[in-house]
């Protein structure tokens, strides 16, 4: 379950400005102590600045990141993925749409969402990853491998192919620490699971082939 | 993805199609034009939906088409008598508008300074409590005023709806943008034959005489002038005149094209009128129509008296004198005049080129008066008042405030006499000036007042500046130079996404109703503006009485007579247009006679002075003896209580005024100006930065590209790789006179500023003038104008990794002053004296 | 959430491999296709005749072309070319919209080897599988129009096809259809009825680079084929605007 939680706090933090209840749970010791495990460093102003100075802070810099004028590093698939269209809801925006679909889901249409944004593609896979995890606490190891192939495909096919320009891109253009080491672990998450999926997937496969 | 032939072999494998003996014939028939378009690379039908462009004005009907959900074509609406299906570079390229990688999603808040860059996301609830709380509390303290909405492109259902939303909140502090388009010829027309606009009847001319009007790559109402023009050169041989600067691609495909120094086609349209009235060539067509006119002081002159006034009047304005002023050979002149005197009938056509200088509007004046000794007025073949559609719509709340306005529309004291549509590029002046009261809100829609006006560094500065605008909100889909030096940025939708009802002008003289709908659902938070209007009415308490604006077209086609018998609004998403199958052209809407009762009635009076009937309740007088005593020209807005004219003893519908006070004849001689202390007749008057002008100077003059909107299209990517560059035009024998090469660097200054461009040296522009395209130089508006783009997005962004074009251009208005044609106020785009020098 | 859970059906899972997509197209692409096709003892020659006459340079074709297909930026399958010259006030400006020529002898059927482009013989169009293609860019080289390209998007082979997907639908391509001056006209140069036919037979008509025998289908009604070589060597002024990112026009 800890990938479908790790998915859905990238989702969180990659679709819209952290709300004050996020900010208030990031800036929890706890959470404090897991990040410098981890390696990553949000920086001190983070954690001691006023919560709605911190707020403030991440608005600006979120729409100067993904929204534009400023950097505008568009978190669209199809606008970044290389050799692709280039253009807002192109065509490999609908390509999406229509996986999601295919793997049971539907975009809810009073969101304003657009299917490729880099949001709604990790929550994707938070869901699929909750279904994986339910699978194999249930035993259901033939569901596992269904929950883990629509994940295989989404990351080799989708996400993984861009995502990791996209971090970097993040990474270099941030100006607090907030974002890039949050794009930081994104990258290294994705191109992690990249591998693991498969191992996980032979696995589940294994075990089906058994059972 | 899929490659088409797997697809087909898949298909060949699939059982065989019973082939039937109609199979040659399927081959040989005539493929379809339109109405349907297929994926390349599926081969599944797209979905069409009937809807109209508005890339430019002209807003033609169209047909988007939608695969899985995205927009990915548009085309032009195969069924609509305007465009007959075909569509230009402009409007198909409409789904870049939708697709922009660079397209505000949400409503953004400003955070640093204005002008920083800096920005944050905010809700629209947000945006909409912050900007309703200004407006409320200006509505509170009785100064609604204090709120002024700057427009740009605003039509039909869109303006209907925005206007009943600013007189209910109770401003008429509106600024609008036709003196940068054609304010001048519009001025010239109410001066001459009241409401503006006139159509050109290609499809029935046999000559067409052209002062400065590139109808081939941009017009007010492009694709249904143009695609007709085209056909009736080429398959019917008529003849195309056109005096022009530079060889436009109109006058590439003119018969003839006579090169002319910018500013003085009026002295070229004053000598064949003097060539026509001098050789009696008046008589037959002209000579009737004169009987409609107004000539002299006298309403009532008879037409004797009228053909020696126009003698007099124009026994100065010879050809050998008009060779001295334009350039253009006295021989040519003489040539074309009488040309255009025996063709019956001749279409004789005006726009920018000869209209955005100086006395502009007079400019026009002339060529009315030459289409009329010419009796080629609003008949077939001619220049026609123009048709549209005449839609029903629901008018909004009844008990409205009276709406106060800021006087800061027409310009400065004394930069324009009779500016009937105002004077938009001194806006910002005005609010510098603060004499007349500056607002507190600053709304631009549809309109980048930076980029679009002259003195574009003075435009920054106000707009930058706190003191003198202290909140200023833009509408915008993208991030354009003013939405930069916006307090707040409401995302609109590109027209891609937005309902509407049209009813632009239609060639075939018959009207053309039809809609947009959207083609999908407007991407992120963007909204149409109609709708936010909608929703702060409701906000502020003044509910409009319709929900969206999909529901204000809805009730529009169940009220509209035509089209409520057509079906309504399911007949209309379903066609897109509708007009009228038995409807005949209207043509010679002056000579209908009206019934008595229209005239006859007890608050009707004739005007002694002009023969004009007109309502004196309607003009808001007391009684007939009131009217009678004041007198028709001398009432304020009695025009719009005018009824008839008569002419022989008939009372006729005439020319019906609109803006100012016209008799209902067709003014030659106007009361109007003559009051104004201009000319009364059209005149030629010196210009005078060209009397001052030294021989080494030079006179800029600018253009429309194919396949470029004036100033907001540059963000289409398909538009912007055919057009991106605008290298300044100079004649060979003026570039080597500064030793100018082509491709050189060079610099062009002028009294507002200097400009660096490069040369393209070419005999395709008279000596003497230096041409420069608009369009260009763009530094917002996303990466394909402006090449603005995060320096990493570069190299990973697929589109913009594959812009190929170095230069964006330079852009004209640094160095084109906000100066207004003295009569209109129109900016004269056409006449600036420059020096040029080798960079 | 953005997302609601609902039940996954097999058909699901068939549409979101694409072969879902496929299997639809072939109920309604594969008939028209074999009509076309399968016209007995008529072998068509798709055929544009351009009368530059009536083309006044307003690039629709070259959006409607971009659009249909998303060409990419720097990459055409049509464009517009105007050749400028003259010498005051004595000037010319003439079009010449650009497409494939689907020439009969095509230059660039033969150096492919991988056998991946072909001119079909049902209709004489020149079409490129890409599944076959092995992008080593050869009919690129070869073509002595500049009309193929090796496209970014998926990087195979790419060129006009006279809209081949709306041509077997009934439509005409989309150039031909979006044309104001109805300068492109399109039909089958086998049929003598045909309007490509009779405009081919009645007026003078040229080609571009006959010396190369490559036997264009493509032929223009009063083009300006001055080239700015030849006129600067006679110290005349030919200037070809292409906007195209190739400077020179071939």
């Amino acid at each position: 379950m800890e990938r479908a939680k790790l998915y859905g706090l990238l989702a969180s933090l990659f679709r819209r400005e952290p709300g004050p209840d996020l900010l208030t749970q990031l800036r929890s010791p706890g959470f404090h102590d897991l990040l410098s495990e981890t390696g990553l460093d949000l920086g001190d102003e983070f954690f001691s600045d006023p919560l709605d100075d911190v707020r403030d802070r991440l608005q600006v810099e979120y729409t100067f990141l993904f929204l534009g004028p400023g950097k505008h590093i568009s978190p669209h698939e199809s606008v970044q993925l290389k050799r692709g269209s280039g253009i807002l809801w192109g065509e490999e925006t609908s390509i999406v749409k229509q996986f999601m679909a295919a793997a049971g889901f539907d975009l809810d249409e009073t969101a304003n969402e657009i299917p490729d944004h880099i949001g709604v593609e990790l929550e994707f896979l938070s869901h699929l990853s909750t279904k994986e995890a339910e699978a194999w606490q249930a035993g259901d190891q033939e569901a596992a491998a269904a929950a883990l192939g629509w994940q295989h495909r989404f990351v080799s096919n989708n996400i993984g192919k861009w995502v990791g320009r996209f971090c970097r891109e993040v990474e270099v253009a941030a100006e607090t620490p907030f974002y890039a080491e949050f794009a930081k672990l994104l990258r290294t998450f994705i191109a992690g699971e990249k591998s693991e999926i498969v191992d996980r997937l032979a696995k589940a496969d294994g075990k089906s082939q058994r059972s | 993805m899929l490659d088409r032939r797997s697809l087909l072999k898949i298909g060949a494998a699939a059982p065989a199609v019973a082939v039937s003996g109609g199979v040659l014939n399927q081959v040989r028939a005539l493929p379809i034009s339109g109405g349907k378009d297929f994926s390349p690379i599926t081969g599944m039908e797209r979905k069409a939906i009937p809807s109209a462009c508005w890339q430019c004005v002209t807003r033609c009907p169209s047909i988007s088409y939608v695969e899985d959900g995205r927009l990915v074509k548009i085309e032009g609406q195969p069924n609509s008598i305007r465009t007959h299906g075909v569509m230009c570079s402009k409007g198909q390229a409409g789904v870049n508008q939708y697709s922009d990688p660079d397209r505000i999603l949400h409503p953004m808040r400003r955070v640093g300074p204005r002008g920083s860059g800096q920005w944050k996301r905010i809700s629209w609830d947000e945006a909409l409590e912050e900007l309703t709380g200004r407006l409320q509390k200006l509505r509170d303290d009785g100064t609604p005023e204090k709120f002024m909405f700057h427009y740009g492109r605003m039509k039909a259902s869109h303006s209907k709806l925005i206007n009943t939303f600013l007189a209910n909140y109770g401003t008429a502090s509106k600024g609008n943008h036709t003196a940068i388009c054609e304010a001048a010829k519009w001025t010239g027309q109410e001066l001459t034959w009241g409401k503006h606009y006139d159509n050109w009847d290609f499809d029935n001319t046999r000559f067409v005489l052209n002062f400065g009007s590139n109808v081939l790559e941009a017009h007010t109402n492009h694709v249904p002038s143009a695609h007709r023009l085209i056909a009736r050169i080429t398959d019917h041989n008529v003849r195309l005149v056109t005096f022009d600067v530079r060889l436009s691609n109109t006058a590439a495909k003119s018969s003839e094209w006579v090169p002319v120094v910018p500013g003085t086609d009026r002295a070229v349209v004053l000598a064949m009128c003097n060539v026509i009235m001098s050789e009696d060539l008046y008589k037959g067509d002209g000579e009737e129509f004169l009987k409609y006119c107004k000539v002299t002081a006298n309403n009532a002159a008879t037409v004797e008296e009228k053909v020696a006034a126009l003698k007099t009047h124009l026994a100065e304005y010879t050809p050998e004198w008009a060779e001295g002023v334009s350039g253009v050979p006295a021989g040519k002149i003489a040539e074309i005049a009488r040309e255009v005197a025996m063709a019956k009938p001749a279409c004789i056509i005006s726009y920018r080129g000869a209209v955005a200088s100086y006395h502009g509007a007079d400019t026009e004046r002339a060529v009315q008066m030459l289409a009329a000794i010419t009796g080629n007025i609003d008949q077939p073949g001619g220049r026609c008042k123009a048709v549209g559609a005449s839609w029903k719509y629901p008018k909004g709340p009844k008990d409205k405030p009276k709406a106060r306005k800021l006087k800061i529309a027409d310009g400065l004291p004394g930069a324009a006499k009779l500016p009937t549509h105002h004077v938009s590029h001194q806006v910002l002046k005005m609010i510098k000036d603060g004499s007349h009261g500056r607002p507190d809100v600053y709304m631009s829609y549809c309109y980048t007042a930076v980029y679009a006006n002259g003195d574009v560094q003075e435009n920054i500065d106000i707009l930058k500046d706190e003191s003198l605008i202290p909140f200023s909100v833009n509408v915008n889909p993208y991030y354009d130079e003013s939405a930069a030096l916006a307090d707040l940025i409401l995302p609109d939708t590109p027209f891609t996404e937005r309902w509407g009802w049209e009813d632009m002008v239609s060639p075939a003289q018959i009207p053309e109703y039809y809609i947009r709908q959207p083609a999908v659902k407007p991407l992120g938070e963007c909204r149409d503006f109609a709708d936010v209007c909608i929703d702060m009415a409701e906000r502020m308490g003044f509910p409009l009485g319709y929900k969206s604006h999909e529901e204000f077209v809805q009730a529009s086609c169940e009220m509209t007579p035509a089209v409520k018998a057509a079906g309504g609004f399911e007949y209309m998403k379903a066609n897109g247009v509708y007009h009228d199958p038995a409807a005949k052209p209207a043509f010679y809407s002056y000579k209908k006679v009206l019934s008595p009762e229209k005239y006859q009635k007890e608050t009707v009076v004739k005007d002694p002075q002009t023969g004009t009937y007109w309502d004196w309740k309607k003009a808001k007088l007391e009684s007939a003896e009131e009217a009678l005593a004041k007198g028709y020209l001398k009432t304020k807005g009695s025009y719009k209580a005018y009824v008839g004219v008569e002419v022989d003893g008939q009372v006729l519908s005439g020319f019906k005024p609109d803006k100012v006070n016209l008799s209902g004849l067709f003014e030659i001689y106007s009361d109007v100006m003559k009051d104004a202390d201009l000319p009364a007749m059209p005149s030629w008057t010196a210009i005078p930065e060209y009397e001052a002008k030294k021989p080494e100077d030079l006179i800029l003059t600018t253009y429309k590209h194919a396949a470029q909107i004036h100033s907001r299209s540059a963000n289409c990517k398909y538009l912007t790789e055919v057009f991106h560059d605008n290298p300044a035009w100079l004649n060979p024998e003026t570039a080597k006179t500064k030793g100018i090469a082509d491709g050189d660097a060079i610099k062009v200054i002028s009294a507002s500023g200097e400009l660096l461009t490069t040369a393209r040296v070419t005999p395709a522009i008279v000596p003497g003038a230096i041409a420069i395209a608009h369009h260009c130089g763009h530094w917002e508006y996303g990466r394909y104008a402006s090449g603005k783009k995060a320096p990493l997005v570069e190299a990973d962004e697929a589109d913009a990794d594959r812009i190929w074009w170095t230069s964006k251009g330079a852009h004209p208005n640094w160095i084109i002053g906000n100066r207004a044609d003295p009569i209109s106020g129109q900016l004269r785009f056409m006449d600036t004296v420059v020096k040029v020098e080798k960079a | 959430m953005t997302y609601h859970d609902r039940n996954i059906s097999r058909r699901d899972m068939v549409k979101a491999t694409g072969l879902g997509a496929a299997v639809a197209t072939t109920a309604v692409a594969a008939p028209k296709a074999a009509k076309a096709v399968a016209a007995p003892g008529h072998q068509a020659q798709y055929a544009m005749v351009i009368d530059v006459r009536k083309c006044i340079g307003c690039q629709a074709c070259t959006i409607a072309c971009k659009t249909e297909y998303e060409v990419p930026l720097g990459k055409h399958r049509s464009w517009v070319e105007a050749v400028e010259k003259g010498t005051y006030p004595d000037v010319s400006r003439s079009f010449r919209p650009r497409l494939c020529n689907q020439c009969s002898e095509p230059a660039c059927v033969p150096v492919c080897p991988a056998d991946a482009t072909w001119k079909r013989d049902e209709d004489g169009v020149v079409v490129i599988n890409k599944d076959d293609c092995i992008a080593c860019g050869r009919c690129v080289e070869a073509c002595p129009y500049d009309a193929r390209f090796l496209n970014p998007v998926g990087g195979k082979a790419d060129k006009c096809d006279f809209c081949l997907h709306r041509v077997e639908q009934g439509l005409v391509p989309s150039c031909v259809n979006t044309c104001q001056g109805k300068a492109r006209v399109f039909g089958d140069l086998n049929d003598p009825e045909s309007e490509v036919s009779k405009l081919v037979a009645d007026h003078p008509v040229t080609v571009l680079l006959q010396e190369t025998g490559t036997k264009p289908n493509v032929y223009y009604i009063d083009a300006d084929h001055a080239d700015p070589a030849d006129a600067r060597f006679a110290g005349q002024y030919v200037r070809v605007d292409t906007n195209r990112p190739v400077e020179e026009r071939r």
